[in-house]
C-alpha cells in the first residue's frame, strides 16, 4: 500500500456541526483511516483518530475543532492486513460559526400583510468572527413558491452597508402571496440560503378602473395613454376619527373645497346618523340637509338658497328615531329638488322622501 | 284652465318648488355626526339604494367609503401627498416594471398626463400602471392592461419614428461566439468560447411610402423624400429600437454599409433594406437610457442598477 491518499478541498465549515472529510485512493481497499488536523499556526496536532470504515470518508465529530482557526489535515488508510498507505499531502482550511440572517420585517408563518406595492425587506447579517458578507443574492417567487418572479442579480457587499440589507422589491400585486428567499456567500465561501418566507400583499385599490387609459393605435404602431384623476382632498377643521370605514366627526367639519364643480344636475347620497348638518356651496347660495326632530321622531330637511329669494324647502317624512344609519340622497333635475331616505329594516331597503 | 290648447299647471312639475339654480357647486361641508360614505354623481338614474354607489365612472363627482382616508377622488392621493407620478409598463403575466414616463407634480393640472410609449412590442398584452411617488417611495400600483397590435415593422429613436406595412421582411441570425479547435492527436474539435457575446443580427427590407395616419391615404409619388429622410435616420449613428408586428422587438444600431435602395416591379416601388445587429436589451431600463431612447433618470428605474 505504496499509494498516496488524496483528501479533497475542504471548504470552509463551522466547528460546531460535524463534517465529512472526503478523500480519494487509488490503492487496495482501505478498511481503517486515521485523520490527523494540525493547528495551521502554531503547528500542534489537535485531532488525531483512526475510524474502522471501507468509506472514502471521515466524519469529524461536532466541536473537534474551534472556530476562527485555520488548520491543514493530512490523513493515512490502513488496508485489511493493517499495511498503511503513505501520508496525504496536507490540506489547509479554516473553521469560522455559521453567519446567522435574520428577515427582520417578515413573519417566517407568512403572517406579514403588505400593504404597499412595494416593500424594503431588511435583512440581518451577523458572524461572530465578524467575517464579511462577500456577495449576495435575493429572490422573489410567486404564490407557488417556485415560478421565480424577480432575481436581484448578485450584489457585492461592503462593510460600509452596515448589518442590515435592504431589499427592494416592487410591484407587488394587491390580494396575493409572495415568496421572498435571500442567499449569500461569505468571504470565507461559506454559501447560506434562507428558507422560502411567504407573505401577502393586500392594500386599497383605486375604486376607479378608468384613472388610466391606455390603447395601442394599430395604425402608428404605438401606444397612447392619458389619466383620468379627481383629486378631491378631504379637509378638516376639528377632530375626526376614522374607524373600520366610519367616519366620526366628533367636533368641528370636514370640509372638500378643491377638485370638483357640480353644476346642472346630480344626486348626491350621504350614509350617515345623527349628523347635524351637511352643506354644499358656491359661496353665495347654499344647499344644507340637516337632521331634526318631532315628537320623538327624526325628519330630515333640505334648504336650497337662491340669490336672496326665500329658500326652497322641503322636508321628509318622519322616521322612528334609531341607532342605525339611514342614507339620505339630494336629488337635483333641472333645478328641481328632491330628498330620499333609505333606512336598512331587515335587510331591506325602505324609501321614503318628498319632492 | 285651458290656454290656446294647454292645460294651465297640467305638466308634471308645474306645482313643484321654485326652481332654483346653485351651480357652481365647490364646496361641500359635514359638521358633526357620523358618516359611513359620500357620493356624488351627475348621473341622476342611479339606485337610491341603501347601499351607497361605490363604482367610479366619467359622471362621478366625488365618493369616499371613509376606509382610509376623507379623500374623495377617485385615488387617495393629492397634492400634498405626491411629488411625482410614473406610469409603468410590462409583459402581462411578468413581474418586472418598467417606468416609461415620470412627471413632477406641482400644481392640480399636473395630474393630467397624456402620451404615447413607443416602445411596445406587437402581438403583446401589456400592463400599465399609474404610479404616485413621494420623495423616491412608491405608492399604489393602478394597473390597466392593453393589448399592443399594429401591422408591419417600425424602426424609431425617442423622437422619430418609420415604420412600413407593405412587403415587409425581416431574417435574423442568433450570434454566439464560439471557436472550434480541432485537436492534433483527437477526433473531435473542442468548442472554445472566448466570449460572452450573445445577440441577434439581421435584415430588414420593406416598401416604405409616405403615409397619412388620419386619412390612411398612401403617396407613392411623394416618398421620394420620405425615404430619403429614412436613409438619414438609418445613418445617424444612434442606437435604435426595431420592432414588428409579431412581437419581435430589439434594440439595435444599423449596419451602415448594407442600406439600398432598390427599383422593385415599377419606379415608384423601391424597396428599401439594411442590415442590422442587437445592440443593448430592449427591455432594460438601463440600455435604452444609454442609448438615448429614454430620460427616465436611473432613480425612477424599476430594476436594480
Amino acid at each position: 500500500m505504496a499509494v498516496k491518499p488524496t483528501i479533497h478541498k475542504i471548504g470552509t465549515f463551522d466547528a460546531n456541526d460535524e463534517f465529512a472529510v472526503e478523500f480519494a485512493y487509488q490503492g487496495s481497499q482501505p478498511y481503517t483511516n486515521e485523520l490527523m488536523i494540525y493547528d495551521a499556526g502554531s503547528g500542534q496536532l489537535v485531532y488525531d483518530r483512526a475510524v474502522e470504515s471501507m468509506k472514502m470518508s471521515h466524519m469529524l465529530p461536532a466541536k473537534s475543532l474551534a472556530n476562527n482557526r485555520t488548520y491543514y489535515a493530512e490523513i493515512c488508510l490502513y488496508d485489511v492486513n493493517g499495511a498503511v498507505s503513505e501520508l496525504s499531502d496536507k490540506i489547509y482550511f479554516s473553521c469560522y460559526t455559521t453567519p446567522k440572517i435574520s428577515i427582520l420585517n417578515l413573519n417566517g408563518d407568512g403572517s406579514t400583510k403588505v400593504t404597499a406595492s412595494g416593500y424594503d425587506i431588511q435583512v440581518s447579517y451577523s458572524q461572530e468572527e465578524n467575517r464579511s458578507l462577500k456577495e449576495y443574492i435575493f429572490r422573489l417567487y410567486d404564490s407557488t413558491g417556485y415560478n421565480l418572479l424577480y432575481e436581484s442579480g448578485t450584489k457585492y457587499y461592503s462593510n460600509d452597508s452596515g448589518s442590515i440589507i435592504t431589499c427592494p422589491v416592487r410591484g407587488l400585486e394587491n390580494n396575493t402571496i409572495y415568496y421572498f428567499s435571500f442567499s449569500g456567500i461569505t468571504v470565507d465561501n461559506v454559501k447560506f440560503e434562507t428558507p422560502l418566507i411567504p407573505f401577502y400583499a393586500e392594500y386599497r385599490k383605486s375604486l376607479s378602473y378608468s384613472v388610466l387609459n391606455v390603447e395601442c393605435d394599430k395604425n402608428a404602431g404605438y401606444m397612447k395613454y392619458n389619466t383620468y384623476l379627481v383629486i378631491v382632498e378631504g379637509k378638516s377643521a376639528g377632530t375626526y376619527t376614522l374607524d373600520n370605514g366610519i367616519l366620526n366627526i366628533s367636533d368641528g367639519k370636514v370640509f372638500y373645497d378643491s377638485g370638483f364643480n357640480i353644476s346642472g344636475d346630480f344626486i348626491i347620497g350621504i350614509k350617515y346618523k345623527s349628523g347635524t348638518s351637511i352643506t354644499l356651496s358656491n359661496g353665495t347660495d347654499n344647499i344644507t340637509l340637516s337632521l331634526g326632530s318631532y315628537e320623538n321622531k327624526d325628519y330630515y330637511k333640505l334648504e336650497v338658497s337662491n340669490s336672496g329669494l326665500p329658500p326652497a324647502v322641503i322636508y321628509s317624512q318622519l322616521y322612528d328615531k334609531t341607532e342605525e344609519m339611514r342614507t339620505v340622497y339630494i336629488k337635483r333635475i333641472d333645478g328641481i329638488y328632491g330628498l330620499m331616505v333609505a333606512e336598512q329594516e331587515n335587510n331591506l331597503t325602505v324609501k321614503g322622501g318628498g319632492r | 284652465m285651458v290656454i290656446l290648447g294647454s292645460f294651465l299647471l297640467g305638466a308634471d312639475c308645474s306645482c313643484e318648488y321654485t326652481p332654483t339654480c346653485v351651480d357652481n357647486i365647490n364646496y361641500a361641508e359635514l359638521c358633526e355626526g357620523v358618516y359611513d360614505g359620500i357620493y356624488a354623481t351627475h348621473d341622476t338614474g342611479i339606485d337610491t339604494d341603501y347601499d351607497l354607489c361605490s363604482t367610479w365612472d366619467m359622471n362621478t363627482i366625488f365618493a369616499s367609503g371613509y376606509d382610509d382616508s376623507i379623500n374623495a377622488g377617485n385615488v387617495d392621493f393629492s397634492l400634498s401627498t405626491v411629488s411625482h407620478l410614473a406610469i409603468k409598463r410590462r409583459k402581462a403575466n411578468t413581474f418586472k416594471w418598467n417606468t416609461i414616463f415620470v412627471k413632477k407634480v406641482d400644481k392640480p393640472e399636473d395630474f393630467y398626463i397624456a402620451g404615447t410609449d413607443i416602445f411596445n412590442a406587437g402581438s403583446t398584452v401589456y400592463q400599465y400602471a399609474l404610479v404616485p411617488i413621494l420623495n423616491n417611495t412608491e405608492g399604489d400600483y393602478s394597473i390597466v392592461e392593453a393589448y399592443s397590435d399594429f401591422e408591419g415593422l417600425y424602426l424609431l429613436e425617442k423622437d422619430t419614428i418609420y415604420g412600413t406595412t407593405l412587403d415587409v421582411k425581416c431574417d435574423t441570425q442568433r450570434n454566439h461566439s464560439v471557436l472550434r479547435h480541432d485537436p492534433l492527436l483527437g477526433r473531435y474539435p473542442r468548442a472554445v468560447y472566448n466570449s460572452e457575446a450573445n445577440y441577434e443580427s439581421g435584415t430588414v427590407e420593406g416598401y416604405f411610402c409616405k403615409f397619412n395616419i388620419n386619412n390612411k391615404d398612401y403617396y407613392p409619388e411623394d416618398s421620394f423624400a420620405y425615404r430619403q429622410g429614412l436613409t438619414d435616420f438609418l445613418t445617424d449613428k444612434k442606437p435604435k429600437i426595431l420592432k414588428l408586428f409579431d412581437g419581435r422587438m430589439w434594440l439595435v444600431n444599423i449596419d451602415e454599409t448594407s442600406i439600398s435602395d432598390v427599383e422593385d416591379s415599377h419606379w415608384l416601388h423601391r424597396k428599401t433594406s439594411f442590415g442590422f445587429f442587437e445592440s443593448g436589451d430592449c427591455n432594460s431600463e438601463k440600455d435604452l437610457y444609454d442609448a438615448d431612447l429614454t430620460d427616465i433618470n436611473s432613480e425612477y428605474w424599476s430594476c436594480e442598477i
